[in-house]
């Protein structure tokens, strides 16, 4: 019986790389996968091929002798917490994970439950494979590492499945035996931490301490051994113990089978409905709409609603006045209770990244636009709504959420600016002279600094969703975001050949709005006009002229492709 | 009310429909039957506009459908045979957006109406994943009604619904029809389509094999070609008889 599910599951990697080639038949993807193989080629692939001597184990050649003990010992320590302390965890997936269709199908039909768990395994054995190899290297030069990597790899998936399974039903004993266990080397480990570390790691470790650690140090001997023989003897008990814990998993008799499916389809729900799509709601909250929707009106906003309320039902208007209440609260609490500058700064730090993150990850953060809506085609390509305007909505739908996000951010970066400044340690944290700089105090160049970054953080948010939507349109089959689209080693090497186009594309697009604020910048310092503040609002609107008008173009250009769209081969009737 | 000429439409090597000609008056239900892959679903997405067709042209209320499609699909509504609702609106929801897009000057009202009529009164804020399969389906019918479409396309519209459900949903399409809105039902249900249409189109390997009202195949065929009913004309004309 192993062989035909053996069979199923080569089936569908076929079915997958036939689906996969079919698309190649059309020259974009054909010419996107011939760059996508030549990129990871020329940066993925040729330091792999390297071949060197110290890559050759893990590095413990490089580990000076009198630590070479401590260095064992530590990882021995690591890979204790890490294996015992997720049986403390209360909460995870079943050991089993599979598809709901596979699951269904492996139930009804006239298997053991040794050969359905099989199955399971040998699903996820490929996975254990590949990490062993892109951890261990190329099989030239670090073959080793990998036959070192290969039983531990497979052991502590094997132990998580059976940790998982066993979880089910014997919780409260288990959690019992772990928790004694890391507390007891959590203590010992404390206590001798300091003593190591005032004798130059010359200390030898306690007894005790040595005892609770040895399935650690067994596990990890591999790593550390010095030459062949001795790594193959070390991966020998690792090995052994593998194939236990195989044998262990196999027979569990915990009832996996509810809990599997509960967890295929909420992750089925899950990535088909978005973040918010599987969360109950209450009654209250059910009828929230992120803003009131009439019925008359142009059509497109109902498109940019449906987008918004993908993301979150909050609406707009609450969220803009209680995340502005935050701030001021924030604000209003640092000028009653000081607080460390550190704090200021951490605030202000947040703030400027998450400012500087949210545009340029539109497209990417909220699955709110083309690529989530060519999942449901068949509805919304009979919408009556003009083609540009269309896109225009899905571009919009999360770079105004991005914008948002970003104005949050420089919000957030405003208020750690202005606590500081009634704690009277805005000095630390102020780039400019505490009694101001050009022609503005401090607290002016800051707002006005701020004030600069707000359009272009728009322009960036718009441009690059424009960017996105545009290539959902040009390569849907690799765009599209449904359960099944980001399975596989295919949509692995799929979405890095997107992301870096992605990538240059962004790059590319903000070219234009950097030569703009330089030139005028030149223009400015050859008329001889005097360097001001005030000039940092132009400056953003300078900069994200071009990105607003890059956005348009690359709308118009977008919603051709959508009017001429022809996405029965791709996403109709393969895509699925 | 809805014109089709000629259509055509290939998939790499495949001919799904070819030249397929239809033509569908106001108040009248037109059946489109065929085996399995003859086509009748690629028909209707090009018809609906989803998918373009490979040649031909496809006019709802006058209106191209290539050269104006907005003001064709505005004239237009089509029910999936699967019903492919966002995950993340309420039923409710859906019939908002829908009278947004096109334009429901009563919308509030007519949603209302229609929820209470498919029985989706109780329903009004679940979710689709808290919805049977035929809830789902009627819900679709729901919002495919909602802005009195002059053309209405119904991919098998009875699957999922309990006896007492088809019944109202036949009277549904035949109110709807009543009322002057042109409508192609493709189903499998041959004893539905029989009951429901006035003509019938029998499509085979993309291409139209019969077209006519039930008298009028019947004449067409040799006599003694059958006992008469459309399941033996379908078979009949597939080839799949048994007696061909």
């Amino acid at each position: 019986m192993i062989g035909v599910l053996l069979h199923l599951q080569a089936r569908t990697l076929r079915g997958r790389v036939v689906r996969s080639l079919r698309l190649l038949r059309q020259p974009k993807y054909l010419i996107g996968s011939i760059a996508g193989a030549l990129w990871m080629l020329l940066w993925v692939g040729r330091p792999l091929l390297r071949t060197g001597t110290h890559f050759r184990m893990i590095g413990i050649d490089m580990v000076p002798d009198e630590l070479r003990t401590t260095v064992h010992m530590a990882a021995a320590t690591l890979l204790s917490f890490a294996i015992v302390l997720p049986w403390l965890w209360p909460w995870g997936g079943p050991g089993i994970r599979l598809r709901k269709a596979e699951l269904t199908f492996l139930l009804l039909a006239p298997l053991t439950r040794r050969q359905v768990i099989g199955y399971g395994l040998l699903k996820s054995a490929l996975g254990t494979l590949l990490t062993a190899l892109l951890l261990g290297g190329d099989l030239r030069g670090r073959l080793l590492l990998f036959s070192a990597l290969l039983p531990l790899l497979a052991f502590w998936s094997l132990h998580s499945k059976w940790r998982a399974m066993l979880r089910l039903r014997q919780r409260g004993l288990l959690t019992g035996i772990g928790a004694t266990f890391l507390v007891a080397l959590a203590v010992l480990t404390l206590r001798f931490a300091p003593q190591l570390f005032a004798s130059d790691f010359t200390q030898p470790w306690p007894p005790l301490l040595r005892t609770l650690l040895l399935p650690g140090r067994l596990l990890s001997t591999a790593l550390f051994a010095q030459g062949a023989g001795e790594a193959l003897l070390a991966s020998l008990p690792v090995a052994l113990l593998a194939v236990l814990q195989l044998e262990l998993v196999l027979r569990s008799r915990t009832p996996f089978e509810e809990s599997a499916l509960e967890w295929a389809r909420a992750t089925e729900a899950r990535q088909s409905a978005g973040r918010q799509g599987t969360r109950r709601r209450g009654g209250l909250t059910r009828r929230w709409q992120v803003f009131r929707l009439h019925s008359a009106g142009r059509p497109e906003v109902a498109v940019l609603w449906k987008n918004l309320m993908r993301v979150s039902r909050l609406p707009l208007l609450r969220g803009v006045g209680a995340a502005v209440a935050l701030l001021v609260g924030f604000v209003v609490l640092s000028a009653l209770v000081p607080v460390l500058v550190g704090i200021h700064i951490t605030i202000v730090i947040m703030g400027l990244v998450t400012a500087g993150a949210a545009p340029l990850f539109a497209g990417m953060s909220f699955h709110n636009d083309l690529r989530t809506e060519l999942a449901h085609l068949e509805l919304v390509r009979t919408w009556p709504v003009p083609a540009s305007r269309f896109v225009w909505a899905q571009v919009a739908s999360p770079a105004l959420l991005s914008t948002l996000v970003g104005l949050a951010g420089l919000g957030l970066a405003l208020a750690g600016y202005l606590g500081a400044e009634l704690d009277g340690v805005s000095s630390m944290i102020a780039v400019v002279p505490a009694d101001g700089t050009l022609g503005v105090s401090a607290t002016g160049f800051v707002l006005l600094g701020l004030s600069g970054i707000v359009p272009l953080l728009a322009g960036a948010s718009f441009a690059t969703s424009a960017l996105q939507n545009l290539a959902t349109l040009f390569v849907p089959a690799w765009m599209i975001q449904t359960p099944d689209s980001n399975r596989g080693i295919a949509a692995f090497g799929r979405n890095l050949i997107v992301g870096t186009a992605m990538f240059f594309g962004f790059l590319l697009a903000f070219l234009p709005s950097a030569l703009l604020v330089g030139a005028a910048m030149l223009a400015q310092h050859f008329a001889g006009i005097a360097w001001s503040a005030w000039a940092f609002p132009l400056w953003g609107l300078l900069a994200a002229a071009p990105l607003f008008a890059l956005t348009a173009v690359l709308v118009l250009f977008a919603g051709r492709l959508w009017a001429e769209l022809d996405p029965s081969e791709e996403l109709l009737e393969i895509g699925r | 009310m809805i014109e089709i000429d000629g259509l055509s439409k290939r998939y790499g090597t495949l001919q799904a429909v070819d030249g397929l000609s239809l033509r569908v008056e106001r108040g009248e239900i037109l059946g489109l039957v065929g085996p399995n892959g003859a086509g009748k679903t690629t028909t209707l997405r090009c018809v609906s506009g989803i998918i373009p067709p490979t040649a031909g042209a496809v006019r709802i209320g006058g209106f191209d459908l290539q050269a104006e499609p907005v003001e064709a699909k505005r004239r237009l509504a089509f029910v999936p045979d699967e019903p492919r609702l966002f995950d993340y609106l309420t039923a409710r929801d859906h019939l908002r957006i829908t009278a947004r897009l096109y334009g429901v000057a009563d919308g509030a009202e007519r949603a209302e109406q229609l929820l209470d009529e498919l029985e989706l009164g109780q329903r009004k804020d679940a979710y689709p994943s808290e919805l049977s399969r035929g809830m789902k389906q009627k819900l679709m019918v729901a919002m495919a009604l909602l802005h009195r479409p002059e053309a209405l396309l119904l991919d098998e519209p009875l699957t999922g619904l309990d006896p007492a459900a088809m019944r109202r949903m036949k009277d549904r399409i035949r109110e709807t029809a009543a009322s002057g809105v042109a409508v192609i039902l493709s189903s499998h249900m041959l004893h539905l389509v029989e009951e429901l249409c006035r003509r019938v189109a029998i499509v085979v390997d993309g291409k139209k094999a019969l077209d006519g009202t039930l008298d009028e195949i019947r004449g067409a065929l040799p006599p003694g070609a059958g006992r008469g009913d459309l399941e033996s004309i379908f078979l009949k004309t597939v080839g799949e008889d048994g007696a061909a």
